[in-house]
């Protein structure tokens, strides 16, 4: 990428110089990738081959819809909201799901969203990441997708609300939601571990 | 995942593919479209409301008696349940519309049904005002298939003798106390009234669409103690009459004919002459119905026996 300095850059200035030099984008895709793979492996249980190829259609869609952006919204909304609906695509044409992936956390993470669930404090501290892997993929997919959101990429209520189209009340009736369901399940699956 | 590889995959496919970057206006023009989607649900929505709002005003709340034993029960039989159903129905697609707009997924369902509701009535006040509520029943009325079955019963409804209550269009006025008139079953009727009797009488003229209270007399004749007029539902009478052919005495080229075969029956038979020609020269402006009862009338009168011709 000779003679491009994307450094100093936002991603809107990217957006907009993307759409006339190729270059650029490649900046875009350097600067998500990342953060996206992850985020497509925790809301989709793909393996990692198929998670590189959703990534890849990912960006070749954002690349077509360049010129959609607008301004008003976060880029990183914008670009989340693009993968969160293209993996519910990708489900809906393979009509199932990988099963026995293990959900992967970052301490950093972990200690995130276990700060809200007062009954992990009670797993033997060992068995906490594991078990709260397990019970995010089994929570409903509209539950799942919510706190991994919050928790685990750290998006504040405005960005879901953006990034899955529904308004701010809905995001945090899901998320209200979604912890009760989180807590009943570790009880449960706790019991079983002891 | 190599980070250098996937990056310069999709850049490849890019170029491969020739895949560029669609232009704005196609995501402008679609956002548009959605737009006018939402407003023109919400107009027809409103065109509904206005609909509604007419045929509610001119109900006959004041005669609920004539065809239920309650108000309750009034308001069930003589809802118009078909342009209710239709107003939710064009509400809920500019709903669907407005939350699938750029920003329109911000606001809960209710809070835009709420916004949608109160814009349909504004608008939907502003069109009855403007006579579109009248203007589209009226229309339906003289055109729609199954108007009365579904669209609005009121015409037949509003149609009970036996009960009291005549719905029709005037067809010929007599004198100032007798008119005859063909009711929503296409049964003609001789209606005889006071007018210093009636409240609020108004002006009648032929072809004219209006609802009678009273009783039956005899056979076909109704004593009218109070008029209404009778507005939802009026151009529907018009067709429904209409449609069953238009009466002699309604074509003037038809009663010309008539008249005209009179006047060779008098130069044939010379002892009917003075008087039917009397006659004739009276009642040229007649309606059917009345031109053959007054004839009947006018040959007993005159001790004649009026079959020979009439058979003619």
């Amino acid at each position: 990428m000779q003679g491009i300095d994307c450094q100093e850059k936002s991603d809107e200035e990217l957006v907009r110089l993307a759409s006339e030099n190729q270059s650029y984008f490649l900046c875009i895709m350097k600067r998500h990738e990342e953060r996206l793979f992850r985020y497509i492996r925790r809301i989709s249980n793909f393996s990692f081959e198929e998670a590189e190829d959703i990534l890849q259609e990912v960006f070749i869609k954002v690349y077509q819809n360049l010129n959609s952006y607008d301004p008003s919204l976060k880029f990183s909304s914008w670009i989340y909201r693009i993968t969160h609906n293209h993996v519910i695509s990708s489900f809906r044409k393979l009509k199932s799901r990988a099963e026995g992936q293990v959900f992967e956390i970052t301490e950093e993470e972990f200690n995130n969203i276990s700060g809200e669930f007062d009954v992990l404090k009670e797993v033997d501290a060992q068995l906490n990441k594991e078990l709260l892997g397990k019970v995010l993929n089994q929570l409903e997919p509209k539950y799942r997708d919510v706190l991994v959101l919050k928790f685990l990429e750290e998006r504040d209520y405005k960005e879901i609300s953006d990034i899955i189209k529904k308004p701010m009340g809905t995001v945090a009736t899901l998320i209200n939601r979604a912890k009760k369901k989180m807590e009943k399940e570790i009880e449960s699956q706790n019991i079983q571990f002891k | 995942m190599n980070k250098k590889e996937l990056s310069q995959k999709v850049l490849e496919s890019i170029k491969k593919h020739k895949i560029i970057p669609k232009p704005k206006w196609t995501f402008l023009l679609r956002n548009y479209v959605v737009w006018f989607a939402g407003l023109i649900s919400l107009v027809i929505g409103a065109l509904a409301l206005s609909v509604i709002i007419y045929m509610l005003r001119y109900n006959g709340w004041e005669e609920y008696h004539y065809i239920s034993d309650s108000i309750p029960q009034f308001i069930l039989l003589t809802l118009p349940y078909f342009w209710i159903v239709f107003l939710i129905i064009f509400v809920l697609v500019a709903d669907y519309y407005i939350r699938h707009t750029n920003k329109g997924y911000r606001y809960r369902l209710p809070v835009v049904v709420l916004i949608s509701v109160f814009a349909s009535v504004l608008l939907g006040g502003i069109f009855y005002k403007i006579g579109m509520g009248q203007a589209i029943d009226d229309i339906l009325g003289s055109r729609a298939p199954f108007y009365k079955e579904i669209i609005n019963r009121k015409p037949l409804f509003w149609n009970n003798p036996e009960k009291g209550y005549l719905t029709g269009q005037v067809m010929g006025i007599v004198s100032d106390a007798e008119f005859n008139f063909r009711d929503a079953e296409n049964v003609d009727w001789l209606i005889v009234y006071n007018k210093e009797e009636i409240f609020r009488m108004p002006k009648l003229e032929n072809n004219m669409k209006i609802s009678l209270i009273g009783n039956i007399l005899s056979n076909n004749i109704f004593e009218a103690k109070d008029f209404r007029p009778l507005r939802p539902g009026g151009a529907f009478l018009e067709r429904g009459m209409m449609g069953r052919g238009m009466h002699m005495m309604e074509d003037p080229e038809r009663k010309m004919q008539k008249i005209d075969e009179m006047r060779r029956i008098i130069e044939e038979r010379p002892e009917m002459g003075e008087f039917l020609k009397t006659f004739l020269d009276g009642h040229a402006t007649s309606s059917e119905g009345q031109f053959g009862r007054e004839l009947m009338m006018f040959l007993e009168r005159h001790g004649t026996s009026s079959e020979p011709i009439l058979e003619r």
